[in-house]
């Protein structure tokens, strides 16, 4: 996939990885790249981001004698993947659109 | 590589470039990961071997944008207003000393190219003055021109040794002046300098 596209796409993917349950660090990478390969090192930022837009929290929680980093999405990340759902119209109608240019030739 | 290595070499590269809040949580971040790898059944080398090098990480690191939050009280008490402006006679003349102090340091700095920089004018000006117009001094008689001639390229050649020697010490000096404002940035404003890794 475009890599463009994917980084769009990769936000919502977390969030909706994360509306499904709390989750830390390695689980998403393995969940998100069953779909987008993606490395640790990209969703490191991507997490930030979510965290300080308060898209997300973060609790530890203990776990074979160490801590685990757990993320909890928040309401506002509820309403940025409801956006995103939103938008799948419009998403669909440039599909469409791009689709057209090609078949037309 | 094994798991402290590896934590030590990311640590030790980041705390240059993010503040150490910042290293401990991507550090702890990256631990986390090697010890759910290891979970999964992987040697510690392995699982350190699955992730990005730490080279590559600080790489990632830097091409995004740091949080800054520092503590910046939001408005200053009146209180303390007043005494910046009755005080400025004080700290306003400190300050002015302190900036002219710099100044005089990059007039000292900056005398020396300057110097060579005027021989190097004076010798390429009148070498090249003094040679075209020896055939003139010829009027005067052959051994007069003849050693105009000879004192007018000595002089240019003089010149352009001088030129050479301006502009190797100028960069030289070009460099040491970036040194001291850089110096002088991070006692002043305690700022993270421009540093390369």
């Amino acid at each position: 996939m475009d890599t463009q596209l994917k980084k769009g796409l990769i936000e919502y993917y977390i969030l909706a990885n994360l509306n499904y349950g709390d989750s830390y660090g390695y689980e998403i990478v393995k969940t998100v790249s069953s779909h987008l390969p993606i490395t640790e090192s990209t969703l490191y930022p991507i997490l930030k981001r979510l965290e300080s837009q308060g898209k997300v929290t973060t609790y530890s929680n203990a776990h074979n004698g160490r801590l685990r980093k757990y993320y909890q999405i928040q309401p506002e990340g509820l309403k940025s993947i409801q956006g995103f759902l939103d938008s799948w119209e419009k998403v669909q109608a440039i599909h469409e659109y791009i689709k057209r240019s090609v078949e037309d030739e | 590589m094994n798991r402290i290595e590896f934590i030590k070499t990311l640590s030790s590269h980041l705390s240059y470039v993010m503040r150490p809040e910042e290293v401990r949580e991507l550090v702890d971040y990256y631990d986390e990961m090697i010890l759910d790898l290891m979970e999964e059944g992987m040697t510690e080398e392995q699982a350190v071997s699955q992730l990005d090098t730490p080279e590559q990480i600080i790489d990632s690191v830097k091409g995004t944008p740091l949080e800054w939050d520092l503590p910046v009280s939001k408005k200053f008490s009146p209180y303390l207003v007043m005494l910046l402006i009755l005080g400025f006679p004080l700290w306003g003349s400190l300050g002015l000393a302190g900036i002219l102090l710099v100044f005089s340091l990059y007039v000292v700095i900056w005398c020396i190219p300057v110097m060579t920089g005027a021989l190097a004018f004076a010798g390429v000006a009148g070498g090249l003055a003094s040679t075209i117009l020896s055939p003139l001094a010829l009027m005067d008689g052959f051994h007069i021109g003849f050693t105009q001639l000879g004192i007018g390229l000595m002089l240019f050649g003089a010149g352009l040794l001088i030129t050479l020697i301006t502009i190797s010490i100028s960069k030289r000096f070009v460099r040491y002046s970036q040194k001291t404002t850089n110096y002088f940035k991070e006692k002043v404003f305690h700022k993270r300098g421009a540093i390369s890794l």
